[in-house]
């Protein structure tokens, strides 16, 4: 099979350092794209689409294989593998993602060097009185109701008009890229497997270099389940943007890109 | 004069070029385009849905459909129409019309499926909606004319029939005070209290006590006093027939107004009024439209952020929050947790990314931890000159169980297909114009030995390729209607199958793909195969000794035989003529047994060494063969079995028979018996070292008619096994055959004890 089809794989950017950026649930690779420009003259930049998101091979999904984040981390290995990457990549996950690169290091350590981790949570779901996720179990059954209603309400709502006016660019273009997965079975399996995981063993078990970046009014992951990352994940650093959000890559691009510089700074200063 | 309160208004929602013309207005300079228009009228209907005391009909001047037909996104697409069309029968309950060209035409031009109903179910609200509407068919002209400052009317209208359950003091001492000073203005004969849209009271100018009035209304009744719908003048000229009234303009606090009404034609305040209205707006009466108030929707303005800069007050309304509660927070504050994960991993990303979103189901947290379904659209653009996002939404509680039943019903026909073709013995594919493998049943799956699911990562060409490599033969792919084609598999198993193909057209007409049909056709090929086995034998059974039995006869008849002979040939028809009825009746035993279902068995307890040394006694060895080598293991003996004996015997003796019947004469028979302490189970076990039967046959051993010698030369019919099976189905038993060629047969009779 071929993966870097598969995954939808793009390369930009000249440099010996590699960054892979992983883009959350509800997206696609599209989301890094006020990051990657600052980047393309010192890095190579690789991104991708996780099977069933954005321009991904939708026929190589499989409700088994992605029904847990060890499918996904697999996507992320099996990249490395298509492209020959034996070590060194720096790994930039978003949200789930940031889980998603932490398996996939339990799996193949020798991979990653450092992870760059934006609104990371290793569980949503509250477990008191120890963790507190931010949700319940049944916020996150509703929320797989109101998934359903939305993709209900495009198919009906928007065929007609994107049928019936491609001559206008304007909203058919808009409507075309709106979602990133407008599945219903690939975006509830995604959900699921986000939602439901509790990854806090995992995280506590990573060694490697990772920065932590939080936003001070993220209704997805709060500042608690900052601190608790920075507290399982033995070489880390947090920072905390004083923003609101759960995107900060797409809300303060330059936030992020800043951190990250930093952050590169001084990793090449520490080796 | 208070309003009679025994009389109920007919409610009428009308929505008229003006107001259309004001909506597009808003939604082209807010949003860029139509639709939103489309959107805030859909919804303010929304609002009105089911409840028979908001509107009686709503009438839309069907010059909307003509002005948003020529807008964007619809540019003249002749599918507008029909999409408004469709919006309006599925959404709307509330029964509407499209009225002629305006609405002093009574030319009915379109009505939805609900009004339709309604209409027929009585005829009287027809009439009456029809004498209402001629009415207003006359003062129409009239009153817009009269009317300029109606921009608001029909929002108005809109939010007329809304109950208002909190009237603070302070509000009303607010409106009181203007009250008071309108009603210190000569030309002042009435006046008009709403809430926000609402009409509260109606206020009687010069000589009432309009304070006094007023209050002991709200104060007395607060829950009932009565809330009626007034477009414009109408349903005041009906309560007040000898005046003619003017609205000149609205004033008060923050969300109580007050409007002012005067005798239009016998005082000259009228004339006054009429042509200082802008004036009086701005200068004298405050009067201040703010658009988003207004709006028959929830608008909220919010900061990149997120953070809320402005709320409506119609948002604020429904959450039942002060507008400090909600300014200044956070847009999460207002959703329930679902809806806030949604917002922040779709809608927010798609914000970031395309400035826009459209039709986004989301909740709002209500009063009293209600969750309030409701349809977001959000567009980044400029407020005061600041970089935010409007966001605009629509209560859609109709909608939305209207969408939670289509899910439902979706849901419910999924599983019921489901189960149908998982069930089913039948195979079907649906493969669409990519090779696509859309939909695979079970069966389709087990045929080539994968799961429903890795079937689905197989291209249709991989699949067909599979059958190909493990068929007999070649087989060309049905390609149209009406063709069929057999396969015969050899792998996992021999199958026969017969395949179709048929087109999934969708009512648009596109092609979804060719749905393949698979009919598993090995049962029956085999059945058919025994039938004719069966024809050929027993023809071949019955007529041997028929014939003996006409020859001799013949010979008798013919006397031409000697007297010693006669008893000999006489014996002879004898025998053949039992051979004959022991023939026919094995086979009314079997259909017996199966049309009875067991009824008629005899059943008691016996002992087991009883019922096998009686079974053994009674059967006749055949010539030269050796006795029955028997094990009955002295701890069984005492056991007693639950059974008809007759029966009992006849599946011990048919199984015996066979054994003799498929072995030769050197080889021995033998009956085991043991007990199976973990059924409970006895089983008697009766092996011979016979001829044996075929691995691929020994499925087809208690089909009926089925023999495993096929050369003809041992005697029977191919029912001992059939019957005895059908026998033992009905002693709580089970039989089970085994076998290796050349090696010999074992069957096992199993009672449960």
């Amino acid at each position: 099979m071929d993966i870097i089809k598969r995954n939808n794989v793009c390369i930009q950017g000249d440099g010996d350092a590699i960054l892979l950026y992983a883009h959350g649930f509800g997206c696609s690779q599209a989301m890094w794209n006020r990051i990657t420009p600052e980047f393309n003259h010192s890095h190579k930049q690789i991104l991708f689409d996780y099977v069933g998101s954005g321009q991904s091979d939708l026929s190589a999904f499989n409700v088994e294989r992605y029904s847990s984040l060890n499918g996904y981390a697999q996507d992320v290995i099996d990249i490395c593998d298509a492209l020959n990457l034996q070590e060194n990549v720096t790994f930039v996950g978003h949200s789930v993602s940031c889980s998603i690169g932490l398996i996939a290091c339990l799996l193949r350590p020798q991979l990653f060097n450092q992870f760059i981790l934006i609104g990371a949570s290793p569980c949503f779901i509250n477990f008191p009185p120890d963790y507190m996720g931010g949700f319940e179990r049944e916020d996150l059954v509703d929320l797989l109701a109101l998934m359903d209603q939305n993709y209900l309400g495009w198919a009906n709502y928007l065929a007609p008009i994107v049928a019936g006016e491609q001559q206008n660019g304007a909203i058919s273009g808009e409507l075309s890229d709106s979602f990133c997965s407008t599945d219903p079975l690939v975006a509830k399996t995604f959900a699921k497997a986000t939602f439901f995981a509790d990854n806090r063993e995992e995280f506590a078990r990573v060694l490697k270099p990772c920065l932590i970046l939080q936003n001070s009014h993220d209704s997805l992951t709060p500042v608690s389940v900052g601190e608790y990352m920075h507290r399982q994940l033995k070489n880390s650093q947090l920072t905390i943007f004083d923003i609101a959000g759960h995107c900060a890559h797409m809300s303060h691009p330059a936030l992020v890109i800043d951190a990250m510089k930093k952050n590169f700074c001084l990793q090449s200063n520490t080796r | 004069m208070p309003m009679n309160q025994s009389m109920r208004c007919l409610n009428i929602l009308v929505i008229d070029e003006s107001l259309i013309l004001d909506l597009l207005n808003k939604s082209l300079t807010y949003f860029g385009h139509s639709v939103f228009a489309f959107n805030e009228v859909v919804n303010a209907l929304n609002v009105f849905e089911v409840n028979p005391l908001n509107f009686d009909v709503i009438i839309i001047d069907q010059k909307y459909v003509e002005i948003l037909k020529s807008l964007p996104p619809f540019n003249n697409d002749a599918d507008a129409t029909t999409l408004i069309t469709n919006h309006f029968n599925r959404i709307h309950r509330t029964p509407f019309l499209i009225w002629g060209e305006n609405i002093q035409s009574t030319e009915l031009k379109f009505s939805n499926e609900t009004s339709l109903y309604l209409l027929n179910k009585n005829y009287n609200a027809l009439k009456t909606i029809g004498n209402w509407l001629s009415d207003v068919a006359k003062e129409y002209p009239v009153m817009s004319d009269v009317n300029k400052a109606d921009e608001s009317a029909v929002y108005q209208l809109i939010y007329a029939s809304k109950a208002v359950d909190n009237l603070c003091e302070n509000d009303l001492i607010a409106i009181l005070t203007t009250a008071r000073k309108f009603n210190q203005l000569s030309y002042i004969t009435g006046m008009l209290i709403y809430h926000h849209g609402f009409f509260l009271q109606i206020i009687e100018g010069e000589k009432a006590d309009i304070i006094n009035l007023f209050y002991s209304q709200i104060t007395n009744d607060k829950r009932h006093h009565n809330i009626s719908v007034f477009h414009e003048g109408y349903a005041l000229k009906r309560e007040f027939p000898n005046w003619q009234m003017g609205f000149y303009g609205t004033a008060g606090h923050e969300n109580y107004s007050l409007l002012a009404i005067t005798d239009f034609k016998n005082h000259p305040a009228g004339q006054f009024f009429r042509r200082h209205l802008t004036q009086i707006q701005k200068h004298f009466l405050h009067f201040e439209l703010d658009d988003f108030d207004y709006l028959p929707c929830l608008i909220l303005i919010t900061d990149n952020n997120g953070i809320i800069v402005k709320a409506n007050t119609e948002l604020l309304l429904l959450i039942g929050k002060e507008r400090d509660d909600v300014e200044g927070k956070s847009i999460n504050e207002l959703l329930p947790p679902a809806s806030r994960i949604f917002l922040q991993t779709h809608v927010w990303t798609m914000l970031c990314h395309q400035g826009s979103v459209n039709e986004i189901h989301l909740k709002l947290c209500g009063q009293d931890h209600a969750r309030i379904p409701v349809i977001l659209n959000c567009k980044k653009g400029l407020f005061e000159g600041v970089e935010s996002y409007f966001w605009t939404f629509f209560v859609s509680i109709e909608r939305d169980k209207f969408e939670v039943e289509i899910l439902e019903s979706q849901r419910r026909t999924e599983s019921i297909l489901k189960t149908i073709f998982h069930i089913s013995p039948n195979g079907y594919l649906l493969v669409d114009d990519s090779h696509r493998i859309l939909f695979a049943n079970d069966m389709i799956a087990r045929l080539i030995e994968h799961s429903v699911q890795d079937l689905y990562a197989l291209s249709s060409h991989q699949f067909w390729s599979y059958l190909v490599s493990h068929s007999q033969k070649n087989f060309s792919i049905p390609q149209e209607i009406g063709e069929t084609h057999y396969i015969d598999l050899i792998k996992p198993r021999l199958i026969k199958l017969v395949c179709s193909m048929q087109p999934i057209v969708l009512s648009n007409g596109n092609a979804l793909g060719s749905l393949f049909y698979f009919n598993d056709i090995t049962k029956e090929e085999e059945s058919n195969r025994i039938k004719s086995e069966f024809l050929t034998h027993a023809s071949h059974e019955l007529r041997t000794p028929l014939a003996l039995i006409h020859g001799y006869s013949e010979l008798l008849d013919n006397e031409i035989v000697s007297v010693e002979s006669q008893s000999s040939i006489t014996h002879m028809i004898y025998e053949q003529s039992t051979w004959l009825i022991a023939m026919v009746d094995e086979l009314l035993d079997l259909h017996r047994i199966e049309t009875r279902a067991g009824i008629g068995f005899e059943k008691h307890n016996y002992l087991l060494t009883d019922l096998i040394h009686e079974v053994l006694a009674e059967f006749a060895i055949p010539k030269g063969r050796q006795a029955i080598s028997l094990s009955l293991p002295p701890e069984l003996k005492n056991i007693e079995l639950y059974v008809d004996k007759v029966k009992f015997k006849q599946v011990i003796s048919y199984i015996i028979d066979n054994a003799y019947k498929y072995s030769s004469n050197e080889d021995s028979v033998s009956l085991y018996t043991s007990f199976n302490t973990a059924n409970n189970a006895l089983d008697i076990e009766i092996s011979d070292e016979g001829i044996g039967v075929a691995e691929t046959d020994i499925p087809l051993i208690f089909e009926r008619f089925y023999r495993v010698d096929k050369s003809g030369n041992i005697p029977g019919m191919g029912l001992g096994l059939t019957i005895a099976k059908e026998i033992m189905m009905f002693l709580n038993g089970e039989i089970h055959f085994n076998s290796v060629p050349n090696q010999g047969s074992q069957v096992v009779v199993r009672f449960y004890l």
